[in-house]
């Protein structure tokens, strides 16, 4: 099912349908802009849909290269980021709130050697705001935590299928951060490049797939190839998963991973494509 | 309308040096009107602030040319003006609900604060057309005191196709109160 313009009305009565979108770039190159790259601003209640940014190249853009509603409460249907290259990245690649439904394919994000890597992630697909009277989980804001794909994804009726496939995750090495990058934040920084955040009862490490928060959606990572993925023990993939009936899968190697419960994943596997196994529910312990 | 120049480079638009984006003058028109370097803008729809939205443009093409809004010579300033009434020119090229324009092989440069402004009428009661079927392609927009493209308001149906926005002091592409609840 397809969040319509239909169940726009039914859910808002008192607010026209406003309906904006089939937006198209193809082939454009948005580079070194001191803010966004592409930023859309919608208001509250409004539904937008259809945008595809494709084959575009975004490079050394400060404030991130795509942002869609990144403040506002809205319904964002039918995303489409396909084929793009992101460089010389110094925040977020792309962040996209309430998303409802989209795909992010066959993308390139790199950060540069010599950038300043923040502890925003690359791809960041937030959950619902405040305005909607769903308060967001403690210690999340809009800084993410440096995952590849950080997704806390949204409550809310109609489509949230997430189709995350075929990209390929560029990082340094060795990350040069500052306290100053996380906003005041309190950092910590180990002898592998390793960045961990203090965000309170615990600590934040950059993973290349971080899932948060209460499930009920649908997400598909199949496909995707991270390089510079963390060492030692830290687990590439975290995944905090409350709803039975949500069903995720991670690909690689033909290998295919269904996650109902928390779990993390070794980085060792999928290093190496083997079979990710499936991990017990820590909770319950 | 076709305005055709004779290639990026060739045909040059320049703003005039120390100059500033000012409002028209007793401006109290609302029938949509095409204006061509007025108020120090290329292209210029004032919609006042009235009760009927205004008829769209439609159907504009330009193309072929290099507009340059002389960098920081401009006094213009963007903040008072969008005071004085949000849905006046500030762009270098600024257009208010249109339709069916298409802008192709366009370079654009050195504006105060946006290179390329479109948008709805945000004042007017009921709403207005919006910006909708509009097709830019080779369009680069650089070096803007803010944004090098700036869309407010509603639009459906934009194709940007090997266009570039670069080196601008806020956003490459910026859209702002998309879906204004006034609609």
């Amino acid at each position: 099912m397809t969040y319509s313009e239909m169940e726009h009305r039914e859910l808002h009565p008192g607010c026209e349908a406003v309906v904006v979108g089939d937006l198209l770039f193809d082939h454009c190159s948005i580079a070194g802009n001191n803010g966004f790259g592409i930023t859309l601003h919608p208001n509250p209640q409004c539904l937008i849909e259809n945008i595809s940014i494709s084959n575009c190249v975004f490079e050394t853009n400060n404030g991130g290269s795509i942002s869609l509603s990144a403040e506002y409460c809205t319904f964002v249907n039918n995303i489409r980021i396909l084929g793009c290259t992101f460089t010389h990245q110094t925040f977020r690649a792309i962040i996209i709130a309430t998303p409802s439904s989209g795909v992010i394919s066959d993308c390139a994000f790199e950060h540069s050697e010599n950038s300043v890597p923040t502890s925003d992630s690359l791809v960041k697909l937030l959950g619902i705001p405040e305005v909607e009277g769903r308060p967001r989980p403690p210690g999340h804001d809009d800084f993410g935590d440096g995952s590849d794909i950080f997704f806390q994804p949204t409550v809310f009726t109609g489509s949230r299928t997430w189709r995350i496939l075929g990209n390929h995750f560029v990082r340094p090495l060795r990350w040069d951060n500052t306290p100053e990058t996380f906003g005041g934040r309190t950092t910590d920084a180990d002898d592998r490049g390793i960045v961990a955040r203090d965000l309170g009862p615990r600590v934040v490490q950059r993973w290349s797939i971080y899932v948060d928060d209460d499930i009920d959606s649908h997400l598909v990572v199949t496909g995707n190839h991270f390089d510079a993925l963390l060492l030692g023990e830290y687990p590439a993939a975290y995944f905090d998963v409350d709803t039975p009936n949500d069903t995720w899968f991670i690909r690689r190697a033909g290998t295919i991973v269904e996650g109902l419960n928390l779990f993390t994943v070794p980085v060792e596997t999928l290093r190496t494509g083997g079979q990710i196994p499936r991990f017990e529910d820590k909770r319950k312990k | 309308m076709r305005v055709i120049g004779a290639g990026i480079g060739h045909t040059v638009l320049t703003l005039p040096d120390n100059v500033a984006q000012t409002p028209r003058p007793g401006a109290t028109s609302l029938c949509a009107t095409l204006i061509i370097n007025d108020h120090h803008a290329w292209w210029h729809w004032d919609p006042n602030s009235g009760s009927a939205p205004p008829d769209p443009i439609f159907n504009l093409e330009l193309a072929h040319m290099t507009l340059d809004g002389n960098g920081t010579n401009q006094n213009g300033n963007g903040t008072n003006l969008k005071a004085i009434d949000k849905a006046q020119a500030r762009g270098l090229v600024s257009l208010n609900n249109v339709g069916n324009i298409y802008f192709h092989d366009l370079d654009i440069v050195n504006s105060i604060p946006y290179g390329l402004e479109l948008q709805s009428n945000a004042s007017t009661p009921g709403g207005g057309f919006g910006v909708r079927n509009a097709v830019f392609e080779r369009v680069a927009t650089s070096a803007a005191q803010w944004d090098g493209i700036a869309l407010v308001g509603v639009f459906k149906n934009l194709t940007f196709r090997e266009c570039s926005s670069y080196d601008n002091a806020r956003d490459g592409v910026h859209f702002e109160d998309v879906g204004l609840s006034a609609y």
